[in-house]
C-alpha cells in the first residue's frame, strides 16, 4: 500500500518546518521508518525514531503534553500511525505528507551517516 | 530485532524477513486487527506488514500475510476498485487456508474467515458492485 486515506490532520513539510520553528510547546516529529532508513537520512533534529515494527509495542511512550508530527518517507507508514494515535486517545498528532523525501526535496536541514549515541532516543 | 534481515522462500519465491519479537509481533497483530475492525483498512496493512516480515515461520507468515490481502482488499473497495478486491480477496483465501491448520492461529477463528472471504469472492462473481461487498467480520476461538 502506497497511498494512505485521507480525514487524518495532515500537513506538508514547509508547515511542518515552520511548526518545529515556531509552535510552543515545540512539536516533537515520530519517525516510523526502520533504522537503516533512519540512518539514511533524518532530520537534523528534534526527532525520535519509533520504527513502525515496534510502534504496536512502543506507542504507549509516547508524550502526550505536546504535538506530535508524524513522519516517514513519503507519507504512508506515519498515517497509519497517526491514524492509530488518534483512535487511542491522542489529540494532538499530525501527519507530515511526503515524509523525509519532501522534507529533503524541499532543502530543509537533514542528517546523514552514522547515528549518534541518544540521536533518535525517545526520552522518557 | 533479534537476527540479521534476509530472505525466506514462500510460495517458491524468495521474500523479506526482517526478524521481530514475539512480543512486537503479537503486537503489531493486535494493533492490526483493532485498525481492520474499526474499518481502517490502509492502517491495518501497515500494522500486520513487519509482523508478516517478521517470522521465518510459513504458517505464522501465511495468517500474517493473509490478513494484509485481507485488509488490501477493503483498501481498493473503498476506492471503488472491483478488480483489486477481487485479486486480493484470492490472495488472503490462498494464505488463510494455509494458515488454516497451524496450531496457533492467535486465536481467530481462520476457518470462519475463509468461509465468509469465500462468500465475499462469489458474491464479487455474480454482481462486481464492490459496494455491496462488506468486509467480514474477525471471529474468535474460545479458549
Amino acid at each position: 500500500m502506497t497511498q494512505p486515506p485521507g480525514q487524518i490532520p495532515t500537513i506538508d513539510v514547509r508547515e511542518a518546518d515552520r511548526r518545529l520553528r515556531e509552535g510552543e510547546p515545540a512539536p516533537l516529529v515520530v519517525d516510523v521508518r526502520e533504522p537503516n532508513e533512519f540512518a539514511a537520512v533524518r532530520l537534523d533534529q528534534g526527532v525520535t525514531l519509533l520504527p513502525m515494527s515496534e510502534f504496536a509495542t512502543r506507542w504507549q511512550d509516547l508524550p502526550r503534553d505536546r504535538p506530535l508530527l508524524l513522519m516517514c518517507a513519503s507519507g504512508g507508514r506515519s498515517a497509519a500511525a497517526t491514524a492509530h494515535l488518534l483512535r487511542n486517545g491522542f489529540a494532538d498528532v499530525t501527519n507530515v505528507a511526503g515524509g523525509i523525501t519532501d522534507w529533503e526535496r524541499a532543502g530543509l536541514p537533514v542528517r546523514k551517516g552514522a547515528v549518534q549515541p541518544g540521536e533518535g532516543v525517545l526520552e522518557s | 530485532m533479534t537476527g540479521k534481515p534476509g530472505t525466506v522462500v514462500q510460495g517458491g519465491r524468495a521474500k523479506a524477513y526482517r526478524p521481530l519479537p514475539e512480543e512486537d509481533r503479537e503486537a503489531a497483530f493486535r494493533a492490526g486487527v483493532a485498525a481492520y475492525d474499526a474499518g481502517d483498512f490502509f492502517a491495518a496493512h501497515e500494522f500486520l506488514e513487519p509482523a508478516w516480515m517478521g517470522t521465518d515461520d510459513p504458517a505464522e507468515r501465511d495468517l500474517h500475510q493473509g490478513l494484509i490481502k485481507l485488509a488490501a482488499a477493503y483498501v481498493h473497495a473503498v476506492r471503488g476498485n472491483p478488480l483489486g478486491t477481487a485479486k486480493n480477496l484470492r490472495g488472503a483465501r490462498e494464505r488463510l487456508a494455509a494458515a488454516a491448520t497451524a496450531a496457533d492461529t492467535r486465536g481467530l477463528d481462520v476457518d470462519a474467515l475463509v468461509r465468509d472471504v469465500d462468500a465475499r469472492l462469489e458474491r464479487l462473481r455474480r454482481e462486481p458492485d464492490v459496494a455491496r461487498v462488506d468486509p467480514p467480520p474477525l471471529h474468535w476461538r474460545t479458549p
